[in-house]
């Protein structure tokens, strides 16, 4: 039994359960299934870490080979942390009475783990989209308001996932057949197509939109789940077929670096969430492309640790949501009144995401800045080392501030329900366990894809990620002394998306409304014209007309000797 | 989706626990939290000293100047900040400018 397992990939279990999900209509028995099945993908990847040879399948599909099951160190962590946070999620939506929202959760975070586990690219596709189709419910579940931006998500992942598709057969047709999904490169045009696929699904500067768009319009439950999942997936994917690519250390350093000056002027503290993980991801591919033994590293438990910061931050923003009704900054304030304990868990996770020591982040950010670093690009250093004090004001300051702190807005509100708590309380206390000096990050370490030699807690490296975070502190109470710093006011901020959400749909809009007055305009010309032509060869082909006049077949002469002459030119060239 | 119940506006509804972090609210410490930062910036500046880098070959050129990492941060953070104002200017609009709602759910 347990062999059989060993070679199942363990996403399949956890779509099985959403299915299932579907037809049940008992609360409780969905979401036991919604907690039970991520802890059972979870041990049979233990199970596969005891045995990793043993953990493969190849499925025989026509003249392709389709690896269902390949587990290796590098799908690992990914795999293990994909369930951590399918568990956590479970238990934030504990509450909540929705059998399409624990079916679409589950059968979402089943196609990502599905997706890590898989070994070609063709099944890496049939994930991808899966992924993508699931999950728009759960931006759909957050109301008439969210539906355009569901449409949008939708289209563009589903545009991602035809983009793979293409890469995926250009590349295997230039390697004999072989769609292994190993490293790929930038050498072929399959290659550069699954590079804009993957960077489509994370993030890339100008491809970024659909986050933004989305994960703040989806239900309080559906953000959290949303930001485990589809991102990281594509981490996954880049890490795996383009580590080392040179190009991306750019893109990761301007993905770093544009979203923090949106968060700054963001109003709704989840978009805010939303600029945050697209400036995180960017560290993360910062690191796929200097790819060396540490950078893959530090991507890998950046993304472990990053799963359960910001699920945490977005739970702690969900809760003020669900019990307030607004998560807009300029509409909080003073809520660590009504909601102690969600306060000390969003702190946790600002200080995970902002790299305190003692706290997430400072044990694996630093690999990727440490690996730049080694590599000279200094330049790249400084960009990243710019966004983490980005990163201090957005995550670290802003939204807890906001939020909890800042003014008194009056508002009294119950603290956020039992299940909540319990889920954040689990992430912030992996948010310290991860990072805590004593058996804490040796067990992240554990779990990496290569031995780790990386030493977080030196003399320096404390003092200086000290010096960095206490500075942007200091700066933020002198510009709040002077009054310099802004105050959050209600307002759109518009951002790339402006070209295809206002440019385009006016655009689109002018050309419509311009096609229906030609076609009015031109229609009287179109029927003039007709009603002219009808009349010469009526006069020219009827019987009283010219041609019969001469010739008493008419009309059915000239049609016959067309007809002759169109099958004359089409034998022709179809001998060709 | 959302449960909404009870938003009052009086101080009836402070949470027990909340008392433990009622100090945050202090004038006083608002008034101070300056003189913390600061404290903190000079305490890590003075520590460089105490733990220098030691490996020239995993060092930055700014490295080599103590208090580095403190200008970088203090910089960074007052370039973002002060962006927002320019920025604000030019990429807000009002709320419904794509006319499907806002983001609250």
């Amino acid at each position: 039994m347990a062999d059989f397992l060993i070679q199942v990939n363990p996403g399949f279990i956890i779509i099985l359960a959403g299915i299932i999900c579907a037809f049940v209509p008992i609360h409780g028995v969905r979401k036991s299934l919604v907690i039970i099945a991520p802890i059972i993908a979870g041990w049979m990847i233990y199970n596969a870490l005891r045995e990793p040879l043993a953990a493969s399948h190849v499925m025989q599909v026509g003249p392709i080979e389709l690896i269902t099951m390949n587990f290796d160190r590098l799908a690992l962590l990914w795999g293990l942390v994909f369930c951590l946070a399918g568990i956590l999620n479970g238990l934030y939506a504990f509450h909540e009475k929705c059998g399409l929202t624990d079916s679409s959760a589950l059968i979402y975070m089943g196609s990502a783990v599905a997706g890590v586990f898989v070994g070609d690219l063709i099944m890496l596709f049939i994930f991808w989209e899966l992924a993508a189709i699931s999950s728009v419910f759960l931006i759909w579940k957050g109301g008439r308001k969210a539906y355009a931006s569901g449409l949008r998500y939708l289209a563009i992942h589903v545009f991602s996932g035809v983009l793979l598709l293409a890469g995926a057969a250009m590349y295997g047709q230039a390697n004999g057949g072989d769609y292994t999904f190993g490293l790929i490169g930038l050498d072929s045009p399959g290659g550069v197509l699954l590079l804009v696929a993957m960077g489509i699904k994370c993030g890339f500067p100008f491809l970024h939109n659909w986050m933004q768009d989305a994960y703040p319009k989806a239900s309080v439950t559906g953000t959290v789940i949303l930001s485990a999942f589809t991102t990281k997936l594509a981490v996954y994917a880049l890490a795996r077929g383009f580590a080392g690519e040179s190009v991306l250390i750019y893109i990761g350093a301007a993905m770093t670096v544009f979203p923090v000056f949106f968060a700054v002027i963001e109003n709704d503290l989840r978009r805010v969430l939303a600029y945050s993980l697209n400036n995180q991801l960017g560290f993360m591919v910062c690191g796929i492309g200097v790819g060396t033994t540490m950078a893959m590293n530090g991507v890998a438990g950046q993304v472990a640790v990053h799963v359960i910061f910001k699920s945490l931050l977005f739970m702690s923003m969900g809760a003020v949501l669900y019990r307030v009704g607004t998560a807009k900054a300029s509409e909080l304030g003073g809520l660590f009144r009504s909601m102690p304990f969600t306060t000390v868990f969003c702190l946790v996770g600002a200080a995970s995401i902002a790299a305190f020591p003692l706290f997430a982040a400072f044990v694996t950010k630093a690999m990727i800045i440490s690996s730049v670093l080694y590599e000279h690009h200094y330049a790249v250093v400084l960009v990243l080392l710019f966004a983490s004090a980005g990163v201090m004001e957005h995550s670290g300051i802003k939204v807890p501030y906001f939020a909890f702190f800042s003014h008194d807005s009056g508002k009294r509100v119950e603290e956020a329900p039992w299940n909540m708590l319990v889920a954040m309380g689990l992430a912030a206390a992996m948010c310290i366990f991860l990072a805590f000096p004593v058996y804490g990050y040796h067990f992240l370490y554990s779990l990496m894809p290569s031995e780790v030699t990386y030493e977080p807690y030196t003399g320096n490296h404390i003092v200086t990620q000290f010096q960095l975070l206490f500075a942007a502190m200091f700066a933020f109470a002198l510009l709040k002394r002077l009054k310099i710093y802004p105050d959050e006011r209600r307002a759109e901020i518009i951002d790339f998306d402006w070209i295809y959400r206002r440019l385009g749909y006016q655009l689109v809009r002018w050309t419509d409304a311009m096609w229906t007055r030609l076609a009015f305009h031109s229609g009287r010309v179109r029927d003039d014209v007709v009603k002219h032509v009808n009349a010469r060869l009526y006069h020219v082909f009827s019987p009283a007309g010219t041609f019969s006049a001469s010739a008493p077949s008419g009309l059915a002469a000239v049609l016959t000797g067309s007809m002759l002459v169109l099958v004359l030119i089409v034998e022709y060239l179809t001998r060709l | 989706m959302r449960d909404q119940t009870d938003i009052s506006t009086g101080d009836d509804k402070i949470h027990p626990a909340a008392r433990y972090l009622m100090w945050t609210a202090n004038s006083g410490v608002v008034r101070n939290f300056i003189r913390f930062a600061l404290g903190g910036v000079t305490l890590f500046f003075l520590l460089q000293f105490v733990f220098p880098f030691t490996d020239p070959k995993h060092m930055a050129p700014w490295d080599h100047v103590p208090g580095a990492w403190a200008v970088i941060g203090f910089v960074s953070y007052c370039i973002v900040v002060l962006s927002a104002g320019p920025l604000f200017r030019w990429l807000s609009r009002p709320e419904d400018y794509y006319g499907e709602g806002g983001t609250d759910g």
